[in-house]
């Protein structure tokens, strides 16, 4: 589902990511950590087709990201948390705007049995972008990412300042997608996180992957983080 | 390229019938950035209602004054007037656009399958709307302090309006052009380059009151033609055909060199990160 062939990219004239490949199945949860500058958010720039990789080749379902970016961009989706959609226009406009970028029809049942299941009220929808709290705005992201049911979902510490039991719902619903063979590569800090519900775990340092396996536990982290 | 076991054979959605939504999503997502915004209406509506209010009434004043007097004060308030036309597409543009690259709301866009194309079409035509509106206001408030204004002018007025929006829509591009390279830091960017061309632009004087150098580059500039054609007019002489017919040609070589511009922008915008910086 996603072929990284040696990634290299600069920034700056900053190396931030040194010959990363990568080869992801479809069903995989992938885990991404590492230290902050390790270039955890700079490789799904990359994968999502914000930033453009100085050497190495993309692939993503099959088709290379530089030649069939909007065949691909149909397919998959990005939410970070640190991301705020149209400030002054509320929740449920910004909703109706994505579904039209997405084309989707069914976005009010999309979004109706994500929040039931999440527990969170329909008010939600009539609050303005600019009056969300940090977790609700990553709620409302999460939302977004998942309008167009992406193949390939990417999400970047997107839990961070949800609280615990939102989190295990969101997570809940991210683990569901593996049934229907979907790919979800997520950053997080928090590594129980990781080992809840990622089937593969990635930890970048330097630019480089250091780690690529199974998730692993709390104490055995240093030694890759170092 | 390697082979792999998951290419899509069919994806899920269609691309081309659905660009006219994707416009139309982009189109509403910037007019809801102004709807509850009060920096943005006071930007659009109150601070053009008052100057039209100063300088209606400076030429109002002016028809109880000798005839150069009162002939100044029609010119301001003309060169005013139809000068927001240009000067406010430029700036709502860039406007809408650095609101999304502040809130980060830009990358959401762009990961969309939406193309440089449709996005342009939709900024372009919501800031069109939002001064179409703006001008309806600010009409009724001219028809009240200088209620002749737009019957000596007659209908061409819907034609100067045209020209002079293309003209804003040209050079918005070029902003938005710089606003992708630089990103938030140069939200300025518009008034900057609506305040440039506004020299060339000859709003408020003749091409001959341009020395040397200026007065050549303003022939390039598609609204120097068509305030000159206005000004001309006002004295009564006819439609300048030929000037007009220069503007629309300039206005469209500028629309295409900065859809251009603007693509060849976000290109390297994704080489040097400017949009995840931002």
């Amino acid at each position: 589902m996603i072929e990284l062939i040696n990634i290299n990219k600069s920034l700056g004239g900053k190396r931030i990511l040194s010959n990363v490949s990568l080869s992801v199945r479809g069903g995989e949860i992938v885990g991404i950590a590492g230290s902050v500058g390790a270039g955890k958010s700079t490789l799904l720039h990359i994968l999502t087709g914000l930033l453009e990789p100085d050497s190495g080749e993309i692939t993503l379902m099959g088709l290379p990201l530089k030649t069939s970016r909007q065949h691909i961009a149909s397919n998959i989706n990005y939410a970070s948390s640190s991301q705020r959609l149209g400030g002054y226009a509320s929740v449920r406009e910004n909703l109706t705007t994505y579904a039209d970028l997405y084309g989707t029809i069914k976005f009010r049942s999309v979004v109706t049995k994500l929040w039931r299941f999440c527990r969170i009220p329909e008010s939600l929808l009539f609050k303005k972008i600019f009056r969300l709290s940090s977790g609700e705005n990553s709620f409302v992201n999460f939302t977004k990412a998942l309008l167009n049911n992406p193949r390939i979902l990417f999400l970047d510490e997107i839990t961070a300042h949800m609280d615990p039991l939102l989190t295990q719902r969101v997570l809940t619903v991210i683990r569901k997608r593996k049934k229907s063979n979907n790919v979800s590569m997520l950053i997080s800090q928090n590594i129980d996180e990781i080992r809840h519900i990622c089937t593969r775990m990635i930890i970048l340092r330097q630019g480089k992957i250091v780690y690529d396996g199974k998730p692993i536990q709390n104490n055995k982290i240093n030694t890759y983080y170092a | 390229m390697m082979a792999s076991p998951y290419k899509i054979t069919k994806l899920t959605h269609t691309m081309h019938s659905n660009s006219l939504r994707r416009i139309r999503g982009l189109y509403l997502h910037y007019l809801y950035s102004v709807k509850r915004n009060p920096a943005r209406i006071i930007e659009m509506f109150v601070w053009p209602a008052f100057e039209i209010i100063l300088f209606g009434f400076l030429a109002a004043s002016g028809k109880n004054k000798p005839a150069e007097a009162e002939a100044m004060g029609v010119i301001i308030l003309t060169g005013i007037v139809y000068w927001n036309c240009t000067a406010r597409v430029i700036q709502e543009a860039v406007a809408q656009f650095t609101d999304d690259f502040v809130s980060k709301n830009i990358q959401g866009i762009l990961v969309a399958p939406v193309t440089m194309g449709e996005l342009l079409i939709g900024v372009t035509a919501a800031a069109l709307t939002k001064i179409a509106i703006s001008l309806v206001v600010l009409g009724g408030v001219l028809a009240f302090i200088y209620p002749s204004f737009f019957s000596t002018l007659g209908i061409h007025t819907l034609f100067w309006i045209f020209q002079l929006e293309l003209v804003g829509v040209a050079f918005s591009y070029i902003s938005l052009a710089i606003v992708l390279l630089f990103g938030e830091r140069v939200s300025f960017s518009g008034w900057i380059i609506s305040t440039i061309l506004q020299i060339f632009s000859l709003v408020f004087y003749e091409r001959t009151a341009l020395p040397g150098i200026l007065s050549t580059i303003s022939y390039a500039v598609p609204s120097s033609y068509v305030f000159e054609t206005i000004r001309a007019y006002q004295h009564g002489d006819p439609l300048i055909t030929t000037g007009q017919i220069i503007a629309l040609a300039l206005s469209a070589t500028y629309i295409t060199m900065g859809f251009g511009l603007v693509n060849a922008s976000f290109v390297f915008a994704k080489k040097i990160g400017t949009i995840i910086k931002s």
